[in-house]
């Protein structure tokens, strides 16, 4: 679903009032921080906010998607008794 | 002195870089690189490089003076030997692990990709003379115009964006000091900044929430 907003076309308000506003609320927020393009300092960084959702039961994950960043991979190892063996 | 200010104001590298080249470089600077640039975006290369370099062992590329670089490039293989069709910036955090060895063994001056790396790596940075340049994500296109030719390409076993890769490049950019060899870090201080924005742009964030509610 996270993917699916990166290929909404940039410019392309959300349908849903209520979610538009939060993605401009955001957008805002995020620029604030001042990290800037590539994160080395200034007023843009980011372009867009784009949010999607669906219903679900007792529990609600959440999946951010932001440009280009490779560092998303972990595995680990859970055992039966609660330990947890990190693999990278 | 290989480091000579451009008329746009972006200071032009010229490799190999003295040790003294590479402390004058600071936090900010836009700069153009030239030269001969060894790249990889293999984790086996990585750890590859830092044993070797631990064992005292010599790389197959030497980089003393010279630029490693978090850059992913694709060599076709020609008669002639190969033929680079892209660079483009690889995530450096990656490699936090390899890295303090590479900079403190190699004798390199630059190293790059995109994102900086940890503080142990900016610690390896100042003590062994060298700076981290952040290159344009993405900026495949770009950062492209500046390959001039294949200079050497080791450890043909791996893929070839894993490969040992140096490219000549002319007027490689842009490309800016992100983290430099003197122990400052511009990710460091914008994190910083940014976490004693952070109440505010809570608040304000809060208060734009329930204007709208």
């Amino acid at each position: 679903m996270a993917k699916e907003q990166v290929l909404r076309p940039f410019g392309l308000i959300n349908p849903e009032p209520i979610l538009a506003a939060m993605e401009t609320r955001l957008l805002d927020a995020i620029n604030a921080t001042g990290f800037g393009p590539m994160g080395t300092g200034g007023d843009s960084s980011a372009m867009a906010v784009h949010i999607d959702y669906a219903a679900s039961h007792g529990f609600m994950p959440v999946a951010v998607s932001f440009n280009c960043w490779i560092n998303r991979r972990t595995r680990a190892r859970i055992y039966n008794d609660g330990r947890v063996e990190r693999l990278e | 002195m290989s480091v000579i200010a451009g008329s746009d104001g972006v200071r032009e590298l010229r490799l190999p870089l003295t040790e003294a080249d590479a402390r004058s470089l600071v936090i900010g600077d836009q700069v153009r690189l030239t030269g001969p640039v060894t790249m990889s975006i293999g984790l086996p290369t990585h750890k590859r490089m830092a044993a070797m370099l631990e064992r005292g062992e010599a790389l197959p590329q030497d980089l003393r003076g010279g630029a490693f670089v978090h850059l992913s490039s694709f060599n076709r293989e020609t008669a002639g030997g190969f033929e680079a069709l892209y660079l483009n910036p690889s995530t450096s955090t990656r490699y936090d692990e390899s890295m303090p060895s590479i900079i403190r063994k190699s004798g390199v001056r630059v190293v790059g990709g995109k994102g900086g790396l940890s503080a142990q790596c900016v610690q390896a940075l100042k003590d062994a003379g060298c700076v981290y340049l952040s290159f344009l994500g993405g900026g495949c296109t770009l950062l492209s115009h500046a390959i001039r030719g294949v200079a050497s390409v080791h450890w043909n076993e791996y893929i070839s964006q894993f490969r040992l890769i140096t490219l000549d490049v002319d007027g490689l950019a842009p490309a800016t000091v992100a983290i430099d060899a003197n122990g400052n870090s511009v990710y460091e201080q914008l994190r910083d900044r940014a976490n004693a924005r952070m109440p505010d742009i809570l608040q304000q964030l809060k208060q734009a929430r329930d204007a709208a509610a």
